[in-house]
């Protein structure tokens, strides 16, 4: 439901004091109920009180007449007699004289004399009466109380079918004459019960139950309180019950909070007192709560629609104000917000009070003032960020590259740009799947095999959050053709860190890799192409020299020969190091690693210098080790060739002197070190040892002849590095010589079992 | 007398080759690609087999395995030569049962030759070529 603003308000204030007003009603009804209730509780207890006092009074008194008429001498002589020889004249008179006194009295509604004998000697119309005590067994009970003496007793109730019950007094007649003045007759008096009523009368309201103590009500001032107080649940029992069971002669019943129990109640017990035999008699006085209350009702009526009044009357006052002064600047609020979020900027309120409302309207017009300003920039801004996107775009497309966008947590493919829709030969597929990138794109490897899904660079990264690289992605595009691309993958996180999303930029890397195969094609052709005339140079030369050469003309000759075939080989040399270049700088060169041992290996190098000869007379020998070396591990054929070049260095820069190789082990390697007596190098001439190209200390200009093409140490240390070994330029000095160094791992025969047999073992190797 | 037989498509070395073999007084057959090769190994029956890997029509290596299958010339002995130097090509054509893988720019002729000479020596005691004056 849709309420306004001020019924909101007016429904919060009237509902505010509704509460206050019923919550005071409730609290002022209950403060004066109990005040009531008490003030009530203790009156009523003294009015039972006062009315069993007159109750009693009044008996004592009708007791008090009785006897007066007992002590009349006509009486006591009647009743000596015997019955025979009483006369009637004198029975009539009596009867006469006694009902004179029973009208005179106003109290006895029958009054008559029985015997000793039990019988009722005086002529009287008063036949109910005599039917009454002769059906009641009480009656004789109650002439042998009074002719033992006792007195009055009120007790005796006769009940008379059909008629209400009477009460009864009886008064002993003495004969005063006689010695010790025997009982000879009771004088037995039926009450005018209206006249009790009369004294129970109450006008306050109070209704009054007098009881005996066998619970017959013996008068109420109200027809139904019989009912109320003898067989209507009292809180569970009847109110008389609960008036018996108390110890104390009056008071208040309990059970005034019982909401069953709907009065207020005192009592009185009698328990008679003097001549008089009143017996365990009770009054009863209620008045019903609703009575007793009504004043507290009254007053909280009272003040529930004094409140009632006050409300509607502050509501409608309220709500007034309320319209003035607080909902008319809002509502023009309202329409002014109204009009602004329709885009019109140009609206402002009239609020001119000066209160928080009044700020309200002015900070409003100020924000409304700057929301116009902000619209007009947010239209340039708007064009500006259009401008910059077709910027990005454009940079974007413009780039070789393969550039793509993907959403972190749905895979959502957000942005390609043109090339990367080449390269893909699908662009960007719709959906939201984790797995949409892989599922988007035939993605295999070189082998053929798809690319498993989790070694995806984007996936990889939107997954750990890292950058990743894969350069061996091959892409089948929806033509079947295959594009080898080489992809780098990087995430995007929010302001909060997290990834929102990841950049994958890739590239076509065909061209790349033609390119690569042609250069492995081209040292493929150089090495065959190269080396097959000069193999034929070389080889045709030294046929010459073998088998010819003492038939040249002359010493001329023969060196020019000698100087074809030492070109040739010189040549084969450069293009070897070129290729061995090349693979050791692709790590394309295969090393087949086995247990060597290097003392064997130098020894095998070391006879094929001396065998091919130096022309220089320098002493090339192998120092053996004091001990048996271990093995190292390292490919045979490589390990020669390391040797060859150093100990070709050695000889190149020798003169005269020797060259010598020595071993030594050093935790865990197997060093090698070749020394020689020759020319020695400077300090600056050694940084450049190991380096490309490198020719101690020259231009191209000043090269040293005998150098070749300076990739020998070059290679060396490549070979060297890529065995896990180290080389190195011991010492050198110049005029004294050099020592170079390598050494390699050696075999360890836990690592490789298969070789354990053959470790220590020296061997020629493969060489 | 030992006789040679070089399959070699480049004349500048099946010449250079025929030229050694001569001078050390082997009987020397010559063929120019693979084909022929294998026609004159089964007809003339050579001793040892000098055969190069990079042919035209059929390349060493299919030389090598349709020698080594046919029962009339596997036992022969075959030397690759080549001035291919691969590692993983001597490999191939040492399983498929060739005796040597030559890298011809690392030998001077002699030497090959000699090679040959220790490879017959091994294979026919008896037939180790001598000087044709000795013979």
């Amino acid at each position: 439901m849709k309420l306004s603003l001020s019924t909101k308000i007016a429904l919060l204030v009237f509902g505010l004091i509704a509460a206050t007003g019923g919550l005071t009603a409730y609290l002022v009804y209950r403060s004066s109920t109990n005040a009531l209730q008490t003030s009530i509780s203790s009156n009523q207890a003294y009015q039972a009180r006062q009315t069993m006092d007159k109750i009693d009074r009044f008996l004592y008194e009708r007791q008090s007449s009785l006897e007066s008429v007992a002590d009349r001498q006509q009486i006591q002589n009647f009743l000596s007699l015997p019955p025979t020889q009483r006369s009637p004249v004198t029975a009539t008179t009596l009867a006469r004289q006694m009902d004179e006194f029973r009208i005179s009295s106003g109290s006895w509604s029958n009054l008559t004399i029985v015997d000793a004998q039990g019988s009722l000697p005086l002529p009287t119309g008063q036949q109910s009466l005599q039917t009454a005590l002769a059906a009641q067994p009480s009656v004789l009970k109650v002439y042998a109380a009074a002719a033992a003496g006792q007195g009055g007793y009120s007790d005796a109730l006769a009940v008379i079918p059909g008629q209400a019950p009477v009460m009864l007094f009886m008064v002993p007649v003495r004969d005063d004459q006689a010695r010790d003045q025997p009982i000879i007759g009771v004088l037995v008096g039926e009450l005018a019960w209206q006249s009790t009523l009369d004294i129970l009368k109450d006008p306050n309201g109070t209704q009054a139950t007098l009881i005996n103590d066998k619970g017959l009500s013996l008068g109420e001032n109200t027809s139904n309180t019989q009912n109320e107080v003898l067989s209507k649940n009292y809180g569970g029992t009847t109110a008389f019950q609960t008036a018996q069971k108390q110890t104390s002669g009056s008071g208040v019943l309990p059970g005034l909070d019982n909401p069953k129990v709907n009065f207020l109640t005192s009592y009185v017990k009698e328990s008679g007192y003097l001549d008089y035999h009143g017996n365990g008699w009770t009054l009863i006085l209620e008045t019903p709560k609703s009575v007793a209350f009504a004043p507290a009702k009254t007053l909280a009526k009272t003040i529930l629609i004094t409140i009632g009044g006050v409300l509607v009357l502050s509501t409608i006052a309220f709500l007034l104000i309320l319209r003035t002064l607080i909902l008319k600047p809002i509502v023009d609020l309202k329409e002014v917000t109204g009009r602004l979020s329709k885009g019109d900027f140009s609206l402002r309120t009239t609020i001119k009070s000066g209160d928080e409302l009044g700020s309200l309207g002015q900070d409003f017009n100020d924000m409304a003032d700057k929301m116009q300003l902000a619209n007009v920039s947010l239209k340039q801004n708007a064009e500006e960020s259009f401008n910059q996107k077709r910027v990005m775009e454009t940079i974007l497309d413009s780039l070789p590259v393969g550039v793509m966008v993907v959403d972190a947590p749905d895979g959502k493919q957000i942005m390609m740009n043109k090339v990367g829709a080449q390269i893909t030969g699908r662009g960007l597929v719709e959906g939201t799947d984790k797995n949409l990138y892989a599922k988007s794109y035939d993605i295999i490897k070189e082998d053929g095999d798809p690319y498993p899904e989790d070694e995806l660079p984007l996936p990889t990264t939107l997954r750990t959050g890292k950058a990743a690289f894969r350069d061996d992605l091959i892409f089948r595009r929806p033509d079947g053709t295959l594009v080898p691309v080489r992809a780098m993958d990087a995430p995007i996180r929010g302001s909060n860190g997290q990834i929102t999303s990841a950049v994958t930029v890739f590239e076509d890397i065909s061209k790349e890799r033609e390119l690569e195969h042609s250069r492995d094609e081209f040292f493929s052709i150089a090495s065959h192409e190269l080396r097959t005339p000069l193999t034929a140079i070389m080889g045709n030369s030294s046929l010459i020299q073998q088998y010819y050469g003492d038939k040249l003309p002359d010493d001329d000759a023969r060196e020019m020969v000698g100087d074809i075939h030492e070109s040739a080989l010189r040549l084969i040399g450069i293009v070897n190091d070129f290729l061995d270049t090349s693979r050791l700088e692709q790590k394309h060169m295969k090393f087949e690693f086995q247990p060597v041992d290097v003392v064997a290996t130098a020894e095998t190098v070391i006879k094929e210098y001396q065998v091919t000869g130096s022309r220089k007379k320098i002493q090339i020998e192998v120092k053996p080790p004091q001990t048996l070396l271990p093995m190292v591990w390292a490919d045979s054929n490589r390990t020669k060739q390391v040797l060859i070049n150093l100990v070709g260095n050695a000889l190149k820069f020798t003169e005269q002197g020797s060259i010598t190789v020595s071993f030594a082990v050093e935790a865990g390697f197997v060093k090698v070190l070749i020394t020689d007596t020759g020319r020695g190098m400077t300090p600056e001439a050694q940084n450049l040892l190991f380096k490309k190209f490198e020719q101690t200390g020259a231009t191209v200009l000043t090269r040293d002849s005998v150098r070749g093409a300076g990739l020998g140490l070059y290679i060396s240390k490549m070979i060297v590095e890529q065995m896990r070994g180290r080389i190195k330029l011991e010492t050198s000095s110049a005029g004294v010589g050099t020592t170079f160094s390598f050494c390699l791992p050696i075999a360890d025969p836990m690592d490789h079992p298969e070789d354990k047999s053959s470790n220590t073992v020296p061997s020629t190797g493969g060489s | 007398m030992a006789k040679v037989l070089i399959i070699e498509d480049d004349p500048l070395m099946s010449r250079m080759y025929q030229k050694i073999f001569s001078f050390e007084k082997y009987e020397v057959e010559m063929a120019g690609d693979g084909e022929e090769g294998l026609a004159k190994a089964a007809r003339v029956n050579p001793t040892i087999i000098l055969c190069d890997v990079m042919m035209p029509k059929m390349n060493g290596m299919q030389v090598l395995d349709s020698l080594k299958s046919n029962p009339a010339t596997k036992s022969i002995p075959v030397i690759m030569l080549t001035n291919l130097a691969g590692q993983q090509d001597a490999d191939t054509a040492l399983s498929k049962g060739a005796v040597k893988y030559i890298v011809k720019s690392e030998h001077d002729p002699k030497e090959v030759a000699s090679l040959v000479k220790e490879v017959i020596a091994g294979y026919t005691r008896n037939e180790i070529p001598t000087p044709l004056t000795t013979s």
